[in-house]
């Protein structure tokens, strides 16, 4: 793809001749859809900014490798798929360990569905109606099975096209346009009891 | 309540292709939802539901998030500086090797004494078995793949 199309990909490059300040040009443009994008996915922020700042790690590691065939930020989100995908694995994994030597300890490692994603605590203006809805909202993303939730949340949060959709999370486009009907099926059906706060 | 459709259109066919992610050209399936209450409703549903998620709003990055990538950066740079010494270099083959015997010997002492619940638990590990064990549960929504497709070509 023609770099001049994305100033990104004019970055990235200089990144790779080792210019810093392009570096810190993209983390600064890149931190808030990253965390907001990871925090989505996990149905947890206390993990998404060590993990964003993770993504830019590797970011900067793969830029002797990097090669400009898509849009910079398909690249960077197919990168924080990746690295959410094996941090839930770590987190089923870790939750094994814990579940077979006391299913007490279980508790301190709780999965996506209990956490509470937009934390009440640092925004005392919201309503608690409106704390309510975030965390039903936070909760029926989190039990979306992975290849869907990825979807939707790209849809959704970064109205991303089916084809950017298609290629970061691997699949081809019509999968990636099923993943979003489907997802967009399940949740329609549980937020179902919310939904006449949505009516305006 | 079941309404009957006002044409010869099947509602389920109908309500797949509403998706707007998979909607064809305005026709027959637009003028079908005008006149049934059963495809408008759900078409409505999907709607409301895809703005209820706006309520999970974009939080702001905390101030330090650009210095702790910097950070991270400078500390992994030193890190990936290879080992100088070749004693070192066997050192941390052995430590890696003794950690991966270590490992092994608890997940073996895990399967063989609780071997029935432990390897359900190892075969849950697959993230695919888990989706698909999560697919189950929502048959009743899932449609028809082979209808899906066949709208999404059409
Ligand atoms: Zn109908």
């Amino acid at each position: 793809m023609d770099s001049i199309l994305d100033p990104d990909v004019e970055l990235m490059l200089r990144v790779q001749a080792g210019d810093r300040p392009a570096f810190e040009a993209l983390v600064g443009k890149y931190q808030r859809p990253l965390v907001n994008l990871i925090g989505r996915y996990l149905g947890a922020y206390d993990d998404a900014e060590d993990l964003a700042q993770e993504v830019f790690i590797r970011v900067h590691r793969a830029a002797p490798r990097y090669q400009p065939t898509a849009k910079f930020s398909t690249w960077l989100y197919t990168i924080a798929r990746r690295l959410c995908a094996n941090h839930a694995r770590g987190r089923a994994l870790r939750r094994w360990f814990t579940l077979s030597r006391d299913a007490a300890d279980a508790e301190d490692d709780s999965p996506d569905e209990g956490r509470d994603v937009a934390d009440p605590a640092d925004d005392p203006s919201v309503t608690a109606e409106k704390r309510q809805l975030r965390r039903v909202v936070a909760q029926a993303l989190s039990a979306l099975p992975d290849t869907l939730r990825s979807a939707v949340i790209l849809r959704r949060y970064e109205e991303l096209s089916y084809e950017e959709i298609a290629t970061i999370v691997g699949c081809s486009v019509t999968a990636a346009k099923l993943r979003v009907h489907r997802a967009k099926s399940i949740l329609a059906k549980r937020l179902a009891p919310y939904a006449k706060d949505a009516e305006s | 309540m079941t309404t009957k459709p006002p044409d010869a259109l099947d509602c389920r066919a109908v309500q797949a292709s509403l998706a707007d992610e998979l909607k064809t050209p305005a026709g027959p399936v637009e003028r079908h939802v005008a006149e049934c209450p059963a495809c408008r409703a759900f078409a409505e549903r999907r709607d409301r539901a895809w703005t209820l998620l706006g309520a999970l709003e974009d939080r702001e990055p905390s101030p330090r998030f650009a210095a702790g990538v910097m950070a991270k950066l400078a500390s992994a740079e030193t890190r990936r500086r290879p080992l100088s010494a070749p004693w070192l270099r066997w050192t941390a083959v052995a430590s890696a090797f003794a950690a991966l015997i270590l490992v092994a010997s608890i997940i073996l002492d895990r399967v063989g004494t609780d071997d029935e619940a432990a390897s359900g638990v190892v075969a849950e590990l697959d993230l695919d078995v888990l989706e698909s064990q999560e697919m189950l549960q929502h048959l009743d929504v899932i449609e028809d793949l082979d209808l899906l497709l066949l709208l999404d070509e059409g």
